[in-house]
């Protein structure tokens, strides 16, 4: 397979060597190097070698070409597909150009040529996307399978291994660490009992490693482009890939195959997409969230490579892969990639260093998939770095970035926290204490040809925690669908933010690691997002979220667990809006306000009405282009005034 | 003599009138919230309320407030002079004591606090509602 260049022009070495750059006719009054530093986005570090990214704002021309040294072609970063292109030129995927550079060519100085070009609005070096580090731990104890469970909790699927991922299930089982905490999990088990198990309609791109789409647990979710005839080299349904059929592979070198055979890889990908949607009752190996009940009703997986191991693609290469997603499908993405925490400190210093990437994730948000919400819902992991703030791209205040905690229900040792960090779910922690220490980690599907010919293992790192909740959202997408509901992207991110357990209370004294390292857990107080993902309360947010009642003619506080999840005091709440027709429906005495998560409110009449509460969903501040922060929700809530309530919210 | 002493029987033998049910049995049974009486009106919320009393003395309430699926609530009652009293299982009161008054298939509800009055219309909970209700 091959992505389809889409070449405007071939200059020759021989033009390009005959330009000269003290001669550009089109800014003779800017030095290259001040011209640059007007339109680079980014600095040449981490970039790759070959091609720089070019924002034009008017059509290249070969001249423009001609004026960059060591230019040998240009082509779009990203293929145009048919129908889309209103789309494209909205965000601006129509104006950026990769320059494609001889071999030996310093991108300094190319970049600077660019820069001096008036048509060139930004100049972006290509830089290179990065796996969150390796959370590897040596030594470990030998792996000994959890011992039985009380009967009936594991008897919805007939998955052997089912009873240990304690992540969907956690029972407190001691034999998988010793302060094991009952109810440490995503509480999916109802919802997959009663309410829905996944639609093979709403499709999930893992941007990864490669997902092994033979994988015996994986291959009847995997999402397959019926519009492509596999293997006759031709691009079948004009989206700019030629024979892909599961996905795409944008590592440079492997010409579009998804492959997991290279030595590199690790089964990184394959492990995220088992999270997500492994085959569920099929009677092997694990479960997945929302991968249905055995009747192929599953969400479907699509692959988006952009790492073969640590190796990994360019910003452009990101981009394509997000847009890919978005051409072809997908309604959420789950990214367990990003730049190290500190790499960047607000979200304008990431857009301005990877704007054709940023571009890219909003156009996804943009593209609409399915009928339940209007838009694409992005998930990034927050990072390995143990820092306490969350790296980008998760931390952008318009997705979602999921911090780890392990068996515990505490934060897991390498997880980031605080800043960009807008929920938690299951990573794994296998340095906790206890003598079955792998059993700690994460258990998912993964390439046998990598790992000694089993299917499955344990990883651990906040790219495990992301596709919980990435199953999780696609969970309440399927749910969304089968009522019938429709949500604004706004809303339904809010909705995933807000259904979220408290795990604050966990936050006392102290966690001790099997190496003796400790960590004091004051330090991840209201920092682990809202809290750790809950599932139940995704669905029953999805249904609809009832009133509360409140005592007409008494001054009162509130509880908002029910709008916004039981870390509802933990949350930093921005105001309340006030319609005025609520004003007098409710005869309130003053302005409702919230102290220490709670509502104040007055109301002197009986009635109802609505308000509109601002929250940050993880951290004090929305983040913004000057510092990093949390994601913006709202929640409308309805109240309902009588002369009398019980304290239970009872109608008697 | 048979014949005599039957007769006699048809028409002395009368079956006693048995007693009008007290409020306490009549209550049994399960309940519709039809209207809110109420001194100002509650807008338009959505206002689903069920009601369920048990002999023994424990009742089921079932409600949807708005938006979402139903909750449902349990705990006991008791009537008495015509006073209605409950706790939810919790062992927190009801917000309120209630006057009751039943004729035919109507059940009327007057709140002690505001003169709130709730009238419900007998009924039979649908099934999927006390299957699908969610426990508070």
């Amino acid at each position: 397979m091959k992505r389809i260049p889409i070449i405007l022009t071939v200059i020759s070495l021989a033009l390009l060597s005959s330009c000269d750059r003290s001669e550009s006719k089109l800014a003779q009054d800017n030095t290259p190097q001040s011209a640059l530093a007007t339109k680079a986005v980014n600095t040449a570090v981490g970039a790759v070698d070959g091609s720089i990214l070019l924002y034009f704002n008017a059509e290249p021309t070969e001249q423009d070409l001609a004026a960059i040294a060591g230019a040998k072609s240009i082509a779009k970063v990203f293929p145009s597909v048919p129908g889309k292109e209103e789309m494209e030129k909205r965000f601006g995927l129509d104006k950026w150009y990769e320059v494609f550079l001889e071999e030996g060519t310093d991108i300094t100085t190319a970049a600077e040529d660019a820069a001096l070009l008036p048509s060139v609005e930004r100049v972006e070096f290509n830089t290179m996307a990065v796996r969150p580090e390796d959370t590897t731990v040596e030594g470990l104890p030998e792996y000994v399978a959890p011992g039985p469970e009380t009967k009936g909790v594991y008897d919805i699927f007939n998955d052997p291994r089912f009873n240990e991922q304690w992540g969907y299930i956690n029972t407190g089982n001691k034999s998988i660490c010793n302060n094991s905490y009952a109810g440490g999990d995503i509480n999916v088990k109802d919802v997959w009992t009663q309410l829905t198990t996944g639609d093979p309609s709403i499709i999930v791109a893992v941007i990864d490693e490669g997902v092994k789409y033979t994988h015996p647990d994986l291959v009847a979710n995997m999402w397959t482009n019926t519009k492509e005839i596999p293997g006759n080299g031709i691009d079948d349904d004009n989206n700019g890939y030629i024979d892909d059929i599961h996905g795409y592979n944008y590592v440079e070198g492997f010409d579009g195959v998804i492959n997991w055979t290279d030595s590199r890889n690790s089964g990184h990908g394959t492990h995220t997409a088992g999270t997500i949607a492994a085959v569920n009752n099929n009677g092997i190996g694990v479960c997945g969230i929302a991968g249905g009940d055995g009747s192929g009703n599953g969400v479907k997986l699509m692959s988006c490579q952009i790492f073969v191991g640590k190796t990994g693609t360019s910003i452009a290469g990101c981009g394509r892969a997000i847009k890919y997603a978005a051409d072809n499908g997908a309604s959420l993405i789950s990214c367990s990639f990003g730049y190290h925490a500190g790499s960047f400190l607000s979200d304008g210093a990431y857009k301005n260093s990877a704007g054709a990437e940023y571009d890219a994730l909003l156009y996804f948000e943009a593209t609409k998939n399915n009928a339940a919400v209007d838009g694409g819902v992005i998930i990034f992991a927050s990072g390995n770095d143990n820092t306490d703030y969350a790296g980008y791209p998760g931390a952008l205040n318009n997705v979602i970035s999921v911090s780890s905690y392990g068996p515990d229900f505490m934060p897991a040792y390498y997880t980031n926290y605080g800043p960009g960090c807008n929920i938690s779910a299951p990573g794994g922690d296998m340095m906790v204490v206890g003598s079955n220490r792998l059993a700690a980690g994460v258990l998912s599907t993964v390439i046998s040809e990598r790992s000694n010919g089993n299917d499955y293992d344990f990883f651990q790192g906040t790219s495990m925690a992301c596709p919980h909740v990435t199953g999780v959202a696609a969970l309440g997408l399927a749910y969304a669908l089968k009522l019938g509901k429709h949500f604004t992207l706004d809303e339904f991110k809010t909705m995933i933010v807000s259904s979220a357990k408290d795990i604050d209370s966990r936050m006392n004294g102290t966690k001790t690691l099997a190496d003796g390292k400790v960590l004091q857990l004051y330090n991840y107080r209201h920092k682990m997002g809202s809290g750790g993902i809950d599932a139940w309360e995704l669905m029953m947010k999805i249904e609809g979220i009832p009133s509360i009642i409140v005592s007409t003619g008494s001054e009162q506080w509130v509880d908002l667990s029910t709008y916004f999840g039981t870390s509802s005091v933990s949350l930093t709440y921005r105001g309340v809006e006030i319609p005025d027709a609520t004003r007098q429906s409710l005869g309130l005495e003053g302005d409702p306000y919230i102290q220490y998560g709670r509502l104040f409110i007055h109301p002197t009449k009986i009635g109802s009405g609505k308000v509109v509460i601002h929250a940050v969903g993880g951290g004090d501040e929305v983040g913004s282009d000057k510092a990093i922060g949390g994601m913006a929700i709202s929640q409308e809530v309805s109240i309902v005034s009588r002369n009398f309530k019980a304290e239970n919210g009872g109608w008697l | 003599m048979l014949i005599a002493a039957a007769a006699v029987c048809a028409v002395s033998c009368k079956d006693p009138v048995p007693p009008e049910p007290d409020l306490s049995e009549k209550i049994i049974g399960e309940w519709q919230l039809k209207s809110i009486a109420t001194k100002a009106t509650l807008g338009g919320q959505t206002v689903e309320v069920y009601l369920s009393f048990e002999t023994g003395g424990t009742f089921t309430l079932y409600q949807m407030l708005g938006q979402g699926r139903y909750h449902s609530y349990k705990g006991n009652w008791a009537l008495a002079d015509g006073i209605l009293t409950g706790t939810y299982s919790t062992g927190k009161a009801w917000g309120s004591t209630y006057t009751v008054d039943i004729t035919d298939s109507t059940l009327t509800l007057t709140s002690s606090i505001g003169g709130e009055v709730d009238t419900y219309a007998k009924t039979t909970i649908p099934e999927n509602i006390k299957k699908e209700a969610y426990a508070k």
